[in-house]
C-alpha cells in the first residue's frame, strides 16, 4: 500500500519539474494505466458531455424553458419543436432532460464532498488519537453502516421536508462512515511502516505524520471511494425524488420526471416521458462506475508497474 | 457456537439502540405531541389522568429520558398506535413482515443462484466473449435505478408482453393460491434481485480468480487433474465461503431496495408500510419499522457468520 516513494516523487516534479529528468512519475504511471481501460475512457468522455451539457445547457436545449407550458401541446409526442414531446402539463422534456442533469449532477458532488470532509477529518481523528475518542466514533460509524440508509434518509427527510438541499445534505452527513473507516484503517497500518517512523524519528509530531505522510498515501483511495460514491448518491436522490421525498417540481431532477410514469397509462402509451430520464440515470452511473473502476486500478498501488 | 450468539445478541444491542434512539431524536424535531403517540386512543384516558401522564413523562423532560420511557413500553411490548387507523403499530408491522420476507427472500436466491453461476463461469472462462457480457451486465445492473427496472419490466413483461400482473401480491377476489402468489411475486422479486445478482457476479468472479491462482490449484493441475474436477473440488469451495458473507453484508441494501419496488408494484411490504407512515407522518409506525429494520438486518448478518462457521471448520466462532 506504499505510495510513499511515488508521490514524493510526483510532488517534486510539481515543485521543480526542469530539475527532474525521471519520466516515469506516479502521475504518468497512473494516467498510462487508466487508459489502458477503455470502458474507464469512454465513462470519462460521456461523463465529459454530460457535465458540458449541464453547464451549457441554455445553448444545448436552444432555448428552450424548463418551466415554459406549451398550452396547445400536452403529452405530445416527440416532434420538432419538442424532440422528446412534452409531459402532463405541456413542458418540454428534452430541455428538463438538460437542465435536471444539472440538479442530478451537483446533489451528487456536494453530498459526496460533505461526506468525504467529514470522514476523512473523523477518519484521521479516529486513526491517529485512538483511545475513547477512536472508540466513540467507529461505533457511531457501525450503527450507522448497519442500517439501510435510505430507510434513515427517508426517515429524515420526512421530518425536515423534502428538497434539493435537504437531500444534499441528508445524503452527505450519513455518507461519511464508509470513508472514515477507509482512512482509519489505513491510518492504522500506514503508521506501524518504516517511513512513517523515519518521519517521526526526524521530530514529526501526530499531526505532521497524519497530514503530511499519511493522508497523502490514503488519497487515492478516497478519490476511488468518492467515484463510487457520486455514482451511489446520484442513484439515492433518482429514487428519493422518484418517491417525492426528493427534488420537488417544478424543479426537474432525473428522478422525479418519472413519478408520472406510475400511472400505467402513462407508462404504457407515453414512453417518451419516462424512458429518457431513466436512461441518462444509468448512462451517468455507469459512466462514473466504470471511471470508478479505471482510478481504482490505476492508483492500485500494489499493481504499479 | 450457542456462547458465540448470545455474545453477538449483547453486542447488537447498542447498535439497535442506537438507531432507534437516532430515529427518536430526529422524529421528536418534528412537530407534534409525543404523548398523543404513546397512548391507546382506543382506552382514552380521563383529562385528569392525560394531566397526570403528561406530567410524568414531561414534555419538557429531556430527551434521553422519554426515549428511555418508549423503551420500557417497547420491552412490554408496546410499540405504541398508528396515528392514522389507532392500530397498534405490533399488529401493522407484524401483517407486513411476511410480504417483505417473501420478496427479499426470493430476490436473495435469484440474486445467489444466478450471480454466482455467472461469477464462477466469468472466472473459468476469464477473457471470454461470455466474461466481457456478464462484466458488462454486471456494471449495468449496479448503474440502474431499481424503480426504472422495475418500470422497464412493467412496461415490456407486463403490458406489452402480457406475461405478468403489474402489481399487487394476488389476484383481487381469488381466493389465495401459491401459484397465483408465485405469478406476482416473480417480476417484482427479478427487479430487486438484479442489484444483488450483479454484485455477488462481481464478488464471486474476483474471489475465484483469486483462489484460481494459487499454489494448492497449481499443484492439482500438477498431479493431472482434469480443469473440471480442480474447479469444483478444489476452487469452488474455496472460492464461494467469502460469498456467504457479501450476502449477509448486502441485506441492508436490499431492504433499501424493497422500499422502492414494493412501491411500485404495491407490493403490501414493510417498504410499502413505510412509504405511507412518511406521507401520513405517521411517527410512530416509523419509529416501530426502524426498530424492526435494525432487528432483521442484524439478524441476517447473524445468518450469514453462523452458516459461514459451518462452511468453513477453519472458522471457530468461541
Amino acid at each position: 500500500m506504499d505510495t510513499h516513494g511515488q508521490t514524493a516523487a510526483g510532488q517534486a516534479l510539481i515543485g521543480n519539474e526542469a530539475l527532474i529528468s525521471r519520466p516515469r512519475t506516479f502521475r504518468s504511471i497512473v494516467w498510462r494505466r487508466f487508459r489502458r481501460n477503455w470502458l474507464a475512457l469512454v465513462g470519462s468522455l460521456v461523463l465529459l458531455v454530460l457535465v458540458l451539457a449541464a453547464i451549457f445547457a441554455p445553448q444545448v436545449t436552444g432555448g428552450r424553458d424548463p418551466y415554459a407550458t406549451d398550452l396547445r401541446h400536452f403529452r405530445a409526442a416527440p416532434s420538432a419543436v419538442h424532440p422528446l414531446g412534452t409531459d402532463a402539463i405541456g413542458r418540454d422534456v428534452f430541455a428538463r432532460l438538460v437542465y435536471a442533469s444539472r440538479v442530478s449532477l451537483s446533489v451528487g458532488l456536494v453530498a459526496v464532498a460533505i461526506y468525504l470532509v467529514i470522514g476523512t477529518v473523523l477518519g484521521v481523528i479516529a486513526g491517529n488519537l485512538g483511545g475513547p475518542v477512536d472508540g466513540v466514533i467507529m461505533r457511531i460509524a457501525d450503527v450507522v453502516l448497519s442500517f439501510p440508509s435510505l430507510m434513515l434518509i427517508i426517515v429524515i427527510v420526512s421530518v425536515i421536508g423534502p428538497s434539493i438541499y435537504n437531500v444534499m445534505l441528508v445524503i452527505g452527513l450519513l455518507g461519511w462512515p464508509a470513508v472514515c473507516r477507509l482512512v482509519r484503517g489505513n491510518a492504522l497500518s500506514l503508521r506501524e511502516r518504516d517511513f512513517v517512523t523515519a518521519a517521526r524519528a526526524a521530530g514529526a509530531g501526530t499531526t505532521r505524520t497524519a497530514f503530511r505522510h499519511i493522508l497523502p498515501n490514503t488519497m487515492g483511495e478516497i478519490i476511488v471511494a468518492g467515484t463510487f460514491g457520486v455514482a451511489a448518491a446520484i442513484l439515492t436522490e433518482a429514487g428519493l425524488s422518484f418517491l417525492g421525498l426528493g427534488v420537488q417540481p417544478p424543479m426537474a431532477s432525473w428522478g422525479n420526471m418519472l413519478i408520472d410514469a406510475q400511472s400505467l397509462t402513462i407508462l404504457e402509451s407515453m414512453p417518451w416521458l419516462w424512458l429518457p430520464p431513466g436512461l441518462m440515470i444509468a448512462l451517468a452511473v455507469l459512466s462514473i462506475n466504470f471511471v470508478g473502476d479505471g482510478l481504482r486500478d490505476a492508483l492500485d498501488p500494489r499493481r504499479l508497474g | 457456537m450457542l456462547r458465540y450468539i448470545a455474545r453477538r445478541l449483547v453486542a447488537a444491542v447498542p447498535i439497535i439502540l442506537g438507531i432507534t434512539f437516532f430515529v427518536f431524536l430526529i422524529i421528536n424535531l418534528a412537530p407534534g405531541d409525543p404523548v398523543a403517540m404513546m397512548i391507546n386512543p382506543n382506552r382514552p384516558l380521563s383529562p385528569a389522568a392525560m394531566m397526570a401522564r403528561r406530567e410524568a413523562l414531561g414534555l419538557n423532560k429531556p430527551l434521553l429520558v422519554r426515549y428511555v420511557l418508549w423503551l420500557g413500553e417497547v420491552a412490554r411490548g408496546n410499540l405504541g398506535y398508528s396515528l392514522v387507523n389507532q392500530q397498534p403499530v405490533l399488529e401493522r408491522i407484524a401483517q407486513r413482515v411476511p410480504p417483505t420476507v417473501q420478496l427479499m427472500g426470493t430476490a436473495l436466491l435469484i440474486g445467489t443462484v444466478v450471480g454466482v453461476t455467472l461469477g464462477v463461469l466469468s472466472a473459468v472462462y476469464q477473457y471470454s466473449l461470455l466474461d466481457h457480457v456478464a462484466t458488462f451486465l454486471a456494471f449495468l445492473g449496479v448503474s440502474s435505478p431499481s424503480f426504472f427496472l422495475g418500470l422497464g419490466g412493467i412496461y415490456l413483461l407486463s403490458l406489452k408482453l402480457n406475461l405478468f400482473p403489474t402489481a399487487g401480491m394476488d389476484t383481487l377476489g381469488a381466493p389465495f393460491s401459491v401459484l397465483d402468489r408465485l405469478h406476482h411475486l416473480i417480476l417484482p422479486a427479478l427487479v430487486l434481485s438484479v442489484g444483488t445478482t450483479a454484485s455477488l457476479m462481481r464478488y464471486t468472479r474476483s474471489s475465484m480468480l483469486e483462489v484460481i491462482a494459487q499454489d494448492y490449484v497449481m499443484t492439482a493441475r500438477g498431479k493431472g487433474l482434469s480443469e473440471r474436477t480442480i474447479v469444483i473440488r478444489h476452487v469452488l469451495r474455496n472460492a464461494l465461503l467469502p460469498v456467504i458473507t457479501v450476502l449477509g453484508l448486502s441485506i441492508p441494501l436490499v431492504f433499501a431496495g424493497a422500499v422502492i419496488t414494493e412501491q411500485i408494484f404495491q407490493w403490501p411490504g414493510i417498504g410499502m408500510l413505510t412509504i405511507q407512515a412518511v406521507t401520513a407522518r405517521d411517527y410512530p409506525v416509523l419509529m416501530g419499522i426502524s426498530f424492526f429494520t435494525a432487528i432483521l438486518v442484524f439478524l441476517g448478518n447473524l445468518l450469514a457468520d453462523i452458516t459461514y462457521s459451518f462452511a468453513d471448520p477453519r472458522i471457530v466462532y468461541k
